[in-house]
């Protein structure tokens, strides 16, 4: 591909070097921002083909260029919904594979299913 | 904006140079779909910077790499891929209309089972309708069920 670098070291003039495999294997490798709430859509991301609303509260995100394995790490996060105030998420435990990873959001005092209006991940780990 | 030629290029090199080139197309399809009568309908949403790279064609590998790697994932001992080159060195797809789009969408992000099968039970397993046909709220949402009464005939129209 034209304007590609080969390097495996960046050294900087004061500040020393660093391995370039720092930047390839620690930079994330799939994003998504998409709305949980009304008509789901997909704001914008990095890496994922789609979203599978599954019902309240859960989501599969699909990845396009898969993971190498299913031991990547991955964080959560986003904007609750106008109820409850607090939010909760997690990855469903059947759900980390190497296509696609299911979400699930929980909130209020119970700690029931429910929507929230904006979730973001960022997954990092080795593309197959 | 013309693809370079990928041949290659893993997959994911590709998608940052998509990112970068090519605005996002926000598909108004939605795939709607019953994998188990147990559970509510489940809906598939077009990522759209995924649907920028089928419409501009040259980026996305053909669909049956992702089913080749879908077999090696079923493989009870599977750990780790071992055939990821097939998403990079396997010529991309040409460019699609957003109909072939969604039918690829499918054939990748919907369990086979659905889409093999789709119309062979009382009613269809999965409709493809656009954004607006669905609810505009989500009260109920668990309960959500394709139609009993839809036909395929109706899918077509």
């Amino acid at each position: 591909m034209a304007g590609t670098i080969v390097a495996d070291t960046l050294t900087h003039s004061t500040a020393g070097s660093i391995a370039t495999n720092y930047v390839v294997d620690g930079s994330a490798k799939a994003w998504v921002h998409y709305t949980g709430t009304s008509t789901q859509v997909i704001d914008d991301s990095l890496n994922t083909s789609g979203i599978t609303d599954g019902g309240t509260g859960l989501s599969t995100v699909a990845f396009s260029s898969s993971l190498a394995n299913s031991n990547y790490a991955f964080t959560f996060g986003g904007a609750r919904s106008s109820t409850p105030n607090e939010m909760y998420y997690a990855a469903a435990n059947d759900g980390i594979l190497v296509g696609s990873l299911k979400l699930q959001t929980w909130g209020g005092s119970t700690v029931t299913a429910v929507d929230a209006s904006d979730v973001t991940f960022i997954v990092s780990g080795d593309l197959a | 904006m013309n693809t370079p030629s990928f041949k290659g290029t893993h997959l994911f090199d590709r998608l940052c140079w998509a990112k970068e080139n090519l605005d996002g197309v926000q598909s108004d399809y939605r795939v709607v779909y019953e994998d188990s009568v147990d559970e509510c309908a489940k809906i598939l949403v077009p990522d759209p910077n995924w649907m920028a790279c089928a419409l501009q064609g040259g980026i996305l590998p053909p669909v049956w790499v992702y089913h080749e790697l879908a077999k090696d994932e079923a493989q009870p001992d599977f750990k780790k891929h071992t055939r990821g080159y097939l998403l990079h060195t396997t010529e991309p797809m040409p460019a699609m209309t957003e109909e072939q789009a969604i039918e690829y969408l499918i054939m990748k992000d919907v369990p086979q089972h659905v889409w093999t099968d789709w119309n062979s039970g009382n009613k269809p397993k999965m409709v493809i309708c656009r954004k607006e046909q669905l609810p505009s709220t989500r009260e109920w949402r668990n309960a959500w069920k394709i139609a009993d009464d839809i036909t395929a005939t109706d899918i077509a129209a």
